[in-house]
């Protein structure tokens, strides 16, 4: 009596186990994105202008310079930030000044953005500046764009045509 | 009070108590029912490290066989999984469905065996190498489930390796967004499936690496366990693969996100909170969390106490010490005083010592007969000698009255015998009972004791890892230093219970009190013995 107990016991423990591991393998999903949305994402990786912009030395300057290093024009590795502004249906949904990455600021600004929109038909437009001399934006573009369920919006900039896109 | 001999006295050390007590108690309860059921030689809590390995090796086993069916490019990932799953479900399905579960039960045994190591207090002194070589590995184990499941690329993997990334890019140290090269199906090559498979398949290989470095300090380590319960847990686990096979979720489509997902909450229970919570905080949560993982032997900084000191006039080298050390903190070197007789001495390694005494258990000279002007053990702990016991026993006896006498001996991590209270029992609490050597179990009797009580952890589940079991095999004459034949097991009580043993342990208390002749008929006996020893 006492071994079938024991079997019994043994029995219950490899069940809850294994009833706990069959659940919480698949058990409870979650919501990633809501069925009726669809998803933008705003991104791209662009450089911004010089802060400082680039000189041409003079010929005194290039002969106190070793041979290897007579470039004829000096520049600063600082880069200017990208002020960047997205907006849906007239709400401004994303604006941020992306400072360039690197220890010296001298490399890219990415910008990666997730925006979570209702389905159905909406008009996007963004903006980027990349220097610090212009007044307004330096690139922008907009278009309407008719969304259905869980579909995925890339917003990027095409740095051979200088240009957003939207596939 | 879990580590009594260690001052804690601060707000951390009352909480950390605090939290220990309460996870070791239903510790206790779970594992005093698989007791019940699985009996302490299958009871899987004694076994949580050992199972996480057999886990590790049915997953290599089960995985080379995915291996062969699977195909490492865009097209082929998901297409060649269902084949498989489908078309030979009668042994491709379930070995896939196997290398699932096996993975979900080993974080599971992981999980449980870090759990009950902290709420144990074993994870600081000697033992604080394995539990800092264990931390890593719960990362190691994350990181090949996760690309485990990329190579699925169903709408779940889809969803791990978007919202991993865009949780790594978080990271300042990365200058461009990694998430950008998962941005459209078209973006996406082969090539990196073959990466991504051959790290899966590599990773295990440093995973066996630091399973090797985590039971590096331990004298056999239980990395197999029984095979009863390694039969059973297979079993039931074939019995899930056959009643819920493993299936993957829709194909992944990187212009399609997935709506609602099924997720393994094994591997990734952070993922909900990617969603919904701060980036940054989620990286504080799980950076923060492995940071005072790493860091909870020194939280907060103990005293240590002194490690086993070796008598080199009384040393013969005779290995039993070596033998018996759980922690492999002893070894024999050649000796240094030139000693004409003896070519080899104990020596013992301050940092792998965590001052259980099992030593002093094992050395022959403990014993307490020995008529010396300085009873001292060949090697003994400097704050609980041999010398030490001998004045305990013979303050206890003092303390007994008429009537049945019984010396119960204890652990600091088992029951306080001290504080138990049973007409004619005095309690002697050692740091392992495996400390004690088996002569004083004959010196407390020949001191007019009647019987002698022995408690301690539970078996399989000594504190300092053997003792226990080395005591009962000492007792049994299975092991050196044998007790003396003289000595009447009648006379000699066992019983091993955890602190929420209490009640049990009192009634096998009584029932060996009862057993025990009265003491009229031990006086008469003994005036027989004398008679006789004169005739």
């Amino acid at each position: 009596m006492k071994s079938v107990k024991r079997y019994f016991g043994q029995g219950l423990g490899y069940l809850l186990f294994i009833a706990f591991i069959g659940y919480f393998s698949t058990e409870p999903g979650i919501t990633n994105l809501p069925a009726d949305q669809a998803l933008i994402k705003f991104t791209f990786i662009h450089a911004g202008k010089r802060l400082v912009p680039c000189v041409k030395r003079s010929a005194e300057e290039m002969a106190d310079l070793p041979p290897q290093l007579r470039r004829d024009m000096t520049c600063s590795r600082e880069r200017a930030p990208l002020q960047v502004e997205f907006e849906i249906d007239g709400k401004m949904v994303y604006q941020a000044e992306i400072p360039a990455k690197g220890i010296k600021n001298d490399l890219p600004s990415p910008v990666y953005q997730r925006v979570n929109v209702p389905v159905g038909r909406h008009h996007l437009q963004v903006r980027m500046r990349d220097n610090v001399t212009d007044k307004g934006f330096t690139y922008t573009a907009e278009k309407a764009v008719v969304f259905t369920p869980l579909q995925v919006l890339i917003i990027d900039f095409d740095e051979i045509n200088k240009e957003f896109t939207f596939k | 009070m879990i580590n009594p001999k260690q001052h804690r006295d601060n707000l951390l050390s009352r909480f950390l108590v605090a939290i220990q007590h309460a996870g070791k108690r239903l510790f206790q309860i779970a594992e005093g029912l698989a007791d019940t059921a699985f009996g302490s030689q299958n009871n899987p809590f004694y076994y949580l490290g050992g199972l996480t390995f057999f886990f590790l090796i049915v997953l290599v086993v089960s995985g080379f066989y995915l291996y062969f069916f699977y195909e490492a490019n865009i097209e082929g990932a998901y297409a060649s999984i269902e084949r498989l799953t489908h078309e030979q479900w009668y042994f491709g399905g379930v070995m896939r469905s196997m290398h699932r579960y096996v993975s979900d039960a080993m974080v599971l045994t992981m999980v449980l065996h870090m759990l009950r190591r902290f709420f144990n207090d074993r994870y600081n002194g000697g033992r604080s190498f394995s539990w800092i070589t264990g931390v890593p590995m719960l990362w190691i184990v994350m990181i090949i489930g996760l690309l485990g499941y990329w190579l699925v690329w169903d709408k779940q993997a889809q969803f791990i390796v978007v919202r991993s990334f865009e949780w790594l890019d978080w990271l300042p140290i990365i200058a461009e967004p990694v998430s950008r090269n998962f941005l459209t199906n078209e973006d996406l090559t082969n090539s990196l499936f073959r990466l991504v498979m051959v790290t899966h398949l590599g990773l295990p290989l440093f995973l066996l690496a630091a399973v090797l470095l985590h039971t590096n300090r331990l004298h056999k380590p239980k990395i197999i366990p029984p095979t009863q319960l390694a039969a059973g847990t297979m079993l039931a686990l074939l019995i899930l693969c056959l009643v819920k096979p493993a299936l993957s979720q829709a194909p992944a489509d990187l212009s399609l996100a997935p709506g609602f997902v099924h997720l393994d909450w094994f591997y990734l229970a952070a993922y909900p909170l990617v969603i919904i919570w701060p980036l940054g905080v989620v990286w504080a949560l799980i950076g923060g969390g492995t940071l005072i993982l790493m860091s909870l032997p020194w939280l907060p900084p103990r005293k240590p106490d002194p490690v086993a000191d070796v008598d080199l006039a009384s040393c013969s080298g005779c290995n039993l010490c070596v033998l018996d050390c759980p922690y492999e903190a002893i070894r024999l070197v050649p000796r240094s005083d030139g000693h004409p007789r003896y070519r080899l001495e104990a020596q013992v390694s301050e940092s792998k010592c965590v001052s259980c005494g099992i030593c002093t258990g094992s050395c022959p000279l403990s014993a307490p007969f020995r008529h010396t002007d300085r009873f001292k053990s060949a090697i003994e702990m400097p704050q609980a000698g041999v010398q030490d016991l001998r004045d305990k026993i013979l303050e206890a006896m003092k303390g007994l009255s008429a009537g049945k006498r019984i010396i119960i001996f204890g652990c600091n991590y088992g029951i306080d015998v001290t504080r138990l209270e049973h007409a004619g029992a005095v309690g002697i609490n050692l740091e392992c009972i495996g400390m004690l050597p088996a002569s004083f179990i004959d010196y407390a009797l020949r001191q007019g004791a009647d019987g002698v009580f022995i408690t301690g952890c539970r078996m399989g589940d000594c504190y300092h890892r053997l003792g226990n079991q080395f005591l009962l095999q000492r007792l049994d004459g299975e092991r050196k230093p044998k007790l003396s034949r003289r000595v009447t097991r009648e006379r000699i009580g066992f019983s091993l219970a955890a602190q929420a043993d209490q009640k049990k342990l009192l009634s096998e208390l009584e029932l060996f009190y009862r057993s025990l002749p009265s003491s009229d008929a031990v006086e008469d006996a003994r005036h027989m013995q004398k008679g006789h020893k004169s005739e």
